[in-house]
């Protein structure tokens, strides 16, 4: 590994422990960098206004639907942010290279969260109305499951962008990694 | 790759899919999903003032047993943006409105009383073509709704309202109540199936704790013609000033102007002998009206008291959360100490669903005392409020026979369906009583005066711990030796129609029957008043020529309208096509506010071009002592799956990145 790419994957970790004490500690009203474009685009998806209540977060009321601090889409930035930072920093490079990478990978991570967050809670506002909760299947199960499988399609699909990135930033006559 | 562009363009298109047909299910849950009252939601735009209603300013002047009302509303628009606002609030359930004006730039428009729909039609017009206007209605006969059209920024609309009641006093005391907030309702009824009456449920709450966000003035004149001997307001400070022992001024503390989350009591009681019987006339220009009011004898005590069954219907819904349900645990402990041991008993539990405490009613005995109390115990609050279903459970346990049986009732009333359970109540009382304990700082007093009444009982209100054990001692008293029964009113010699009640109902409390009626001709004759007090027979007479009719007495024009009206529709609840053609013309021959009347003020200058705004909802506080379980709305929260999983996402990724390029390794080499 390259001192470059260490540094990058340094910065990147420490920016993945910063984001994650970030979130403990956070109230809503301190995550609303990244809970208002999510609840904008979700509030444009619905047709619906989702309204800021203080201490709780984006409301709907016609779909009873709460945009809240634990749904704010942070855990998949972190994921995102380390996923993309491990294919954008495979390139090496120096100085410049290394804040490139660190800051398309931020970049990179904060519109995926806010895009993939965004269809993860447009799929659960739509199986909460499709009341498909039965037996084992409880709303909470059925409401994980949707999370997990569209962050799942999300991370791969930020894998793909991230590697297009990657490629589209590569210095010329430099070679893919071995 | 090939995949993965697809998958691409999978997640860019989901949005666009499932916009639609969430738009569609929520239409299809819109109509299905039961009626709520909602926490509000503060918008962050500044250019809407989404709290109009600034201040309530209350003025009460009692004459004799008459109170006089009046009530102003004042709404500004502190934004940027017109609005057309709502409030809900609440009434004493024998409120006589009679006259309703609004003042915008210091002209006043006075209401008209117009059919409900039509009211509501003119209304909506007036909004439409941009005029100021204010529509009030009746949701309940305790509950009204006040909506003012076209706020403009900067304006001050002021509404003001003008009831009557009739104090009637219980055991020499009388009581005067302004409910000041309509507590959170729980109704299972669907939107598509709500009328317009029943929309007051879905109204915005703030926050348990949270104080009133608009002021409370409330000052009072009582002229009782006889020296007040004391007086008690035990839920707000007040400052009183006397101006000779019969005229008494009090007003809130300023340390009150927010206190607009419970009932404003007062109690006064009036030197010498309690409240002397008598009769009212008034000689209109149409027709002459009298109240009679007559003191009833002395308690009589009962020796031989047959046994009784008594089953406790205890509400644990979310509602009653808290300071409410610790509140009726110890009326229940204290209620237990009524019971003799010859009495059985029974209780049944009652939120979503219901649970009794045996198959069969128990003997009083100590031992299923305690038992009934540890039943009690666990219970916390939360759920719905499923009060007929736990009526029915109640009326279908097993009855002894030669057993009179007496249910009792203990709730905060936060329900909507009244009529509905008014109707069960009297439909299925055999023999038996029911008695309501309404737990709260500002109970529904309409569904516990609407039970009682069908059950032929009493309503009792408990607003804290310390009055449980007064009230389970008056519940005894009036259990054991009910103060005048068969009660029957006649007139001889005097020309008597319209008499409102037709029955009278058995007396528990001591307090006066209180007749109503028109008469013709001359004021003579004898009015008697007869029925059975303990063992013995009770009589009574009245003469119609002592009275002078007097011009004072023109309020019981509406009192009487009023108590008409709550005989064909408040409680008795079958609405039929011709109470509500009787309520309609009572309500506009009397200028009366009612169930199919409304006031309608409108200002016939345009003053927003095209009617633009938003329609604000006023936000109400929760009564004192009430949870924001009371809310108790689903709110869908949609947390993210855990970093773990993501974790764990990551590495089936990292494996399945490396098993392919050890394929595609294999493949080349190959």
């Amino acid at each position: 590994m390259s001192g470059s790419r260490a540094a990058a994957l340094t910065v990147i970790v420490l920016a993945m422990w910063g984001l994650k004490r970030h979130y403990a500690s956070a109230g809503v009203e301190d995550l609303r960098w990244i809970l208002w474009p999510t609840g904008k685009l979700v509030a444009l998806a619905t047709g619906s206004p989702f309204e800021f209540e203080r201490g709780a977060g984006y409301m709907s009321r016609p779909h009873l639907f709460l945009i809240e601090k634990s749904c704010a889409g942070l855990n998949f930035m972190i994921a995102a942010l380390g996923m993309t930072g491990f294919a954008l920093s495979r390139d090496g490079g120096r100085g410049v290279r290394t804040a490139w990478t660190v800051g398309a990978s931020v970049a990179l991570s904060y519109a995926g969260a806010v895009l993939v967050n965004t269809v993860r809670i447009l799929v659960a506002i739509w199986l909460c109305s499709a009341n498909l909760a039965s037996g084992w299947w409880t709303a909470a199960r059925i409401h994980r499951l949707e999370g997990i499988a569209v962050y799942f399609a999300g991370l791969m699909v930020l894998d793909v962008v991230a590697r297009r990135f990657a490629e589209a930033g590569r210095p010329r006559g430099c070679g893919a990694p071995s | 790759m090939k995949s993965s562009k697809r998958l691409l363009a999978l997640c860019l298109l989901a949005p666009f899919w499932l916009g639609p047909r969430i738009a569609s299910a929520q239409e299809a849950r819109t109509d299905h999903q039961t009626l709520s009252p909602y926490f509000v939601v503060e918008g962050a735009d500044p250019s809407l003032d989404q709290l109009p209603l600034k201040d309530t300013r209350v003025e009460v002047t009692v004459v004799g047993v008459v109170a006089d009302v009046t009530v102003r509303q004042v709404y500004e628009n502190r934004g940027t943006r017109p609005i057309h606002a709502r409030y809900v609030f609440p009434a004493s359930t024998r409120a006589a409105v009679y006259a309703m004006s609004m003042i915008i730039r210091d002209k006043r428009i006075v209401a008209k009383v117009e059919e409900r729909e039509r009211g509501k039609q003119h209304f909506e017009q007036a909004k439409r073509e941009g005029k100021s206007a204010s529509l009030l209605e009746q949701s309940r006969p305790n509950v009204f709704s006040m909506s003012v059209a076209n706020i403009m920024p900067g304006d001050t609309i002021s509404v003001e309202l003008s009831y009557t009641e009739l104090l009637v006093p219980t055991a020499g005391t009388y009581e005067f109540v302004y409910p000041t907030v309509v507590g959170p309702r729980y109704s299972s009824k669907s939107r598509a199936e709500a009328s317009d009456a029943d929309r007051f449920v879905e109204s915005p709450y703030a926050h348990e704790g949270e104080p009133s966000r608009s002021e409370l003035h409330l000052s009072a004149r009582l002229s009782t013609g006889v020296p007040v001997r004391d007086f008690s307001c035990p839920s707000h400070q007040v400052v009183p000033k006397w101006d000779g022992p019969a005229r008494l001024r009090l007003s809130l503390a300023e340390s009150e102007r927010f206190s607009g989350n419970r009932d404003f009591v007062l109690r006064f009681r009036l030197s010498g002998e309690e409240v002397s019987s008598g009769l009212l006339l008034y000689q209109g220009p149409d027709e002459n009206l009298f109240l009679l009011m007559a003191q009833p004898p002395d308690r009589v005590r009962v020796e031989e008291i047959p046994p009784r069954e008594y089953i406790f219907v205890l509400d644990v819904s979310g509602s009653m959360n808290g300071f409410p349900l610790d509140t009726a645990k110890k009326l229940m402990a204290d209620l237990t100490q009524v019971l003799r041991p010859t009495d059985t008993f029974n209780v049944v539990l009652f939120a979503d669903g219901s649970r009794t405490l045996a198959e069969t009613s128990l003997p009083a005995s100590p031992e299923n005392l305690r038992r009934a109390l540890r039943f009690i115990g666990p219970q916390s609050g939360g759920g719905g409020t499923e009060l007929r279903a736990a009526l029915e459970r109640a009326f279908a346990i097993p009855r002894l026979e030669g057993v009179s049986r007496s249910i009792v009732l203990i709730t905060d009333g936060y329900i909507e369906a009244e009529a509905d359970v008014f109707d069960y109540v009297r439909d299925h009382l055999d023999r038996g009583n029911v008695f309501c304990f309404g737990i709260g700082s500002s109970v529904n007093r309409y569904l516990l005066e609407g039970v009682a009444r069908a059950g032929q009982g009493e309503p009792f209100v408990v607003s804290k711990p310390g009055e449980a054990e007064a009230a389970a001692a008056t519940f005894r008293e009036y259990i054991q030796s009910p103060v005048l029964t068969g009660i029957e009113v006649t007139f001889s010699g005097f020309d008597a129609y319209d008499v409102e009640p037709a029955k009278v109902p058995d007396l528990f409390a001591r307090r006066p029957v209180v007749v109503f009626g028109k008469w013709r001709g001359r004021p003579q004759g004898t009015i008697e008043l007869r029925g059975r007090t303990g063992q013995e027979p009770y009589r009574a007479s009245f003469s119609p020529s002592e009275a002078q009719p007097q011009e004072d007495h023109r309020a019981l024009r509406y009192l009487w309208a009023r108590t008409r009206i709550a005989n064909l529709s408040d409680f008795g609840g079958r609405g039929d096509e011709a109470a509500r053609a009787a309520v309609t013309q009572l309500g506009l021959t009397y200028n009366l506010l009612t169930q199919y009347t409304s006031f309608i003020a409108v200002e016939e200058l345009i003053r927003n071009a095209g009617g633009e705004g938003r329609d604000v909802d006023q936000p109400l506080p929760l009564p004192v002592g009430v949870s924001d379980l009371a809310v108790g709305q689903a709110v869908t929260g949609g947390a993210e799956p855990e970093l773990a999983y993501l974790a764990a996402a990551l590495v089936l990724m990292l494996v399945g990145s490396r098993r392919r390029r050890a394929r595609r390794a294999g493949s080349e080499a190959s």
